[in-house]
């Protein structure tokens, strides 16, 4: 069938065809975003302004720590309760629940991964907002509301990671422990952890990036402020909420489109060092 | 490598077939009457079909010089820096009042646009200050992207810069549902009638009521903007939008009057 369909070579060329597509796909995005972004870098000081507190784009003011700020704030705050209760329910499902509850437990777990964002953004604003509104008061769209959304969106993603990860622990090192008369917390924290920990930090590196990258939920809770943050249960932004309320005010080829690409830009960045840090960290013994 | 080639031929044929699917973006004031209307439009000349999104009325503006979409919304006049140049035609929609409301508990019923000024500036911070309880003010805008909120500004507030305070929400109806349920809110939303759950504020001695929808002196103009070298479809389209019976009951006013 030389030739045919049936080609050895067709599926070699399909596949081949379908990887240089997705490469040029990612290093087109990357070009997009450097050439928008370059009549800023090409200023003569490119940082003085972005590295300002204010951003004002009807005078031209573009400074961006507001928005760092604000993405450092949630996405610590987000995995600071994300990544206890992620673990916890890990532990649980991996080594105190039934084997035969296992699967139903991933399953719920991997449901929840695949939930829209905009469905938590939306229980952010009818439950978290107002929670927090009574709590402390003020208009409730705070960064500690976006922290919140944020960390429940990743709280399952991190059980299912750690949960891999503990299972993973191959189970003659849990035996060992156990026959030399180690409790099982004894095995948990002295050979598990341990064992695990590789995984864990691989895991805590997606969560990361995750959080980093997460828009509308966030969003919706965060109150769009573009001030310096007075506290977390004042309203903020982070670089993606910023680049979603102003994407359409700045049409290509203005500076404040340039400014949106530049935050893309650091953004990329970012993920790529995580990436990165997560091959490094991950695979480390 | 069968159902490769089929789902191939399957695809190119969709995108091959001549379409007359339209597509309409921009202002979210209006969106539930465009709903109501492109569905009567796809009724009344099938096999037309029509997509309408949001995104406001400065990304109305840009997606269709770009010709990203055939019709684009907006309630601000085309400026060169959004449109790039293209040439557009328009047609207004109607007008919908601009509605200053506030949350229920804030005890004032009406404010002086020189108050409202000071509120959105950020001068005053505290309801006491201007006859109410004594709540904080809490100051609700939407993006720069929003036509209200331009002509909240151009009307309104003059040249007095909006309180960077200001919490931002990104639709009309999302600032409702805030100010609703945010004590010491003061908000702005684009309605024909009365909103309820919120304290509507008259502006000086004028009080809006639904039947003075057309003379309401605070309003915005949604309007249909396409390429003049658009099909003639995104015309009658156009056309149709700006002309059924019902655009009162959903607050959309003639401008005539």
């Amino acid at each position: 069938m030389k030739g045919g369909w049936n080609d050895e070579r067709m599926p070699r060329y399909v596949t081949r065809g379908a990887t240089l597509l997705f490469g040029l796909m990612a290093l087109s995005l990357m070009a997009v975003l450097v050439v928008g972004a370059w009549p800023l870098l090409r200023e003569p000081r490119p940082l003085t302004n972005l590295m300002s507190p204010l951003w004002s784009p009807l005078t031209h003011r573009f400074g961006l720590v507001p928005f760092v700020a604000g993405t450092i704030a949630v996405t610590v705050m987000a995995l600071g309760l994300a990544i206890p209760v992620g673990l916890g329910t890990a532990i649980t499902l991996a080594r105190l629940m039934p084997q035969t509850l296992q699967p139903a437990g991933v399953k719920l777990l991997t449901v929840l991964t695949a939930v829209p964002s905009v469905i938590f953004g939306w229980w952010g604003l009818l439950v978290v907002v107002p929670w927090i509104r009574g709590q402390v008061g003020g208009p409730g769209f705070s960064l500690l509301a976006a922290g919140v959304v944020l960390s429940l969106m990743l709280m399952p993603t991190f059980s299912l990671l750690y949960y891999q990860a503990l299972r993973a622990v191959p189970s003659r090192y849990q035996e060992a422990s156990d026959a030399l008369g180690a409790s099982p917390d004894q095995t948990l924290i002295g050979v598990v952890l341990p064992c695990a920990f590789p995984a864990l930090v691989q895991g805590l590196f997606v969560g990361v990036a995750r959080a980093l990258g997460e828009t509308m939920a966030v969003q919706m809770v965060i109150g769009g402020q573009t001030l310096m943050p007075k506290g977390l249960a004042a309203p903020g932004a982070t670089l993606t909420t910023q680049i979603l309320t102003d994407v359409t005010v700045f049409p290509q080829g203005t500076r404040g489109h340039a400014v949106l690409d530049l935050m893309a830009l650091l953004l990329m960045v970012a993920m790529y060092l995580l990436v990165r840090a997560a091959e490094r960290w991950g695979t480390r013994s | 490598m069968g159902w490769v080639l089929a789902l191939f031929c399957w695809c190119s044929g969709a995108w091959l077939t001549p379409s007359r699917h339209l597509t309409v973006a921009g202002a979210t004031g209006s969106l539930a009457y465009l709903r109501r209307a492109a569905a009567d439009f796809e009724k009344t000349y099938p096999p037309n079909t029509v997509a309408l999104s949001g995104g406001g009325s400065i990304a109305g503006l840009v997606e269709v010089s770009l010709g990203r979409v055939d019709i684009g919304i907006s309630d601000v006049a085309p400026q060169r820096q959004w449109t790039r140049g293209v040439d557009l035609s328009s047609l207004a929609l109607g007008r919908i009042p601009l509605l200053i409301i506030a949350h229920p508990g804030v005890g004032v019923s009406s404010l002086s646009t020189a108050t409202i000024r000071a509120l959105y500036s950020g001068q005053v911070t505290s309801w006491a200050q201007v006859g109410g309880r004594p709540d904080p003010v809490v100051v609700m805008t939407r993006p720069l992207s929003s036509g209200a909120r331009q002509v909240l500004q151009a009307k309104l507030l003059g040249d007095r810069p909006m309180s960077p305070d200001a919490v931002v929400v990104l639709s009309n109806g999302a600032m409702l549902a805030a100010v609703q349920e945010t004590p010491g809110a003061i908000g702005f939303v684009e309605s024909g009638i009365v909103p309820s759950r919120v304290a509507l504020m008259a502006v000086g001695v004028t009080q809006f009521h639904s039947q003075d929808g057309a003379t309401w002196p605070y309003a915005v103009t949604p309007t249909a903007y396409w390429k003049k070298s658009s099909s003639v479809w995104v015309r009658l389209l156009a056309e149709f939008l700006a002309t059924r019976p019902y655009r009162r009951a959903f607050g959309l006013y003639p401008r005539a009057s």
